[in-house]
């Protein structure tokens, strides 16, 4: 079976923790559907965090970046009462959707760039260089916003997220081969990237 | 020669002590994100039909289930008690047996006394 040969056994000992999780997950979106109030504040303290994080790091922006949170866990919301147990995991569920987000925000923000050509130049900073400055000059962050849209979240989900690469092949609606793909250019293209930036401020003194 | 430099200062690049860095100092939303979380759950909340809200209370379709079939099973053994049911007077003491005989006493009445015909005849 190609699923297993590609996670191998660190797979199958999570699935357990994964099992429990999904009906942890499963059980508060029934409360909630049934009108508990305690199950949304849980829900939402865990799985909230790592939505905000992934969008963040993908768009690098906090405000877009908790927009993007609070409509994919409004969208959790108005999914609870239908919500099938035996279907998804809700965290998967949560990162497809804020991925998907993602994807439209960056695609506004390429044609919103694209409008922006012709027209007379404006005091206020660049995209690229408002996206930098919110993330704190982290020379990670900027590489990784430097990154095609694809790779970058995939490599998000696996290497900061820490997915496995079948639910990262679920959240981005590829195959597992196309993530693996994804998920090595990205990273290569990354370290050529971060090394050319260090090559360039001059601040590769680790040899001494 | 040249290329083994590269190779050298490719390699010294350590990305995944960066990943590493990343993944011990996630970004954490503000509690203004999640006062607005909290205000659309309660507002999608507010707006799911009573219905389902009262299924809701009593443990979703399997508890609306079971409370459907405990109502027709008590309906239906209140039709048609079984032979061997155990008159709830008898528990109380009321009563030592529940014969139909003796239940004549408590409510004051004995078939004799529907029997008009008998008497008029």
């Amino acid at each position: 079976m190609p699923l297993l040969d590609f996670c191998g056994k660190r797979c199958l000992k999570d699935t357990s923790d994964h099992s429990e999780a999904r009906d942890a997950d499963a059980d508060l979106l029934t409360r909630y559907a049934a009108g508990d109030s305690a199950a949304a504040r849980l829900l939402s303290a865990r799985l909230s965090p790592r939505a905000f994080a992934h969008a963040f790091r993908v768009l690098g922006d906090r405000a877009e970046a908790e927009d993007v949170t609070q409509e994919a866990m409004l969208r959790l919301w108005k999914q609870a009462p239908k919500w099938d147990a035996g279907r998804a995991q809700a965290a998967t569920w949560l990162y497809r959707v804020v991925a998907n987000l993602c994807f439209d925000r960056l695609r506004g923000q390429r044609t919103e760039t694209l409008d922006e050509v012709d027209a007379p130049a404006d005091p206020s900073p660049g995209i690229e260089t408002r996206l930098q400055d919110t993330a704190r000059h982290d020379a990670l962050q900027a590489a990784l916003l430097r990154l095609p849209e694809r790779q970058r979240q995939a490599v998000v989900l696996r290497h900061i997220g820490g997915l496995a690469n079948p639910d990262i092949a679920e959240i981005l609606d590829v195959g597992i081969e196309a993530v693996e793909s994804l998920t090595a250019r990205g990273k290569r293209a990354l370290t050529a990237d971060l090394a050319a930036q260090r090559d360039a401020l001059g601040y590769d003194d680790d040899t001494t | 020669m040249h290329w083994g430099m590269m190779m050298t200062q490719r390699d010294t690049f350590d990305l995944e002590s960066l990943f590493e860095e990343a993944r011990a100092n996630p970004p954490h939303p503000s509690a203004d994100l999640s006062a607005r979380i909290a205000a659309d759950a309660a507002a999608q909340m507010l707006r799911a039909p009573l219905w389902r809200r009262l299924i809701g209370a009593v443990g979703g379709p399997a508890g609306f289930g079971g409370l459907v079939t405990a109502t027709v099973a008590g309906f239906w053994i209140g039709v048609a008690p079984p032979v061997d049911t155990v008159d709830p007077l008898v528990l109380f003491g009321k009563v030592d047996s529940a014969s139909a005989f003796e239940l004549t006493d408590l409510t004051g009445f004995d078939w004799a006394t529907f029997d008009l015909d008998s008497e008029e005849g």
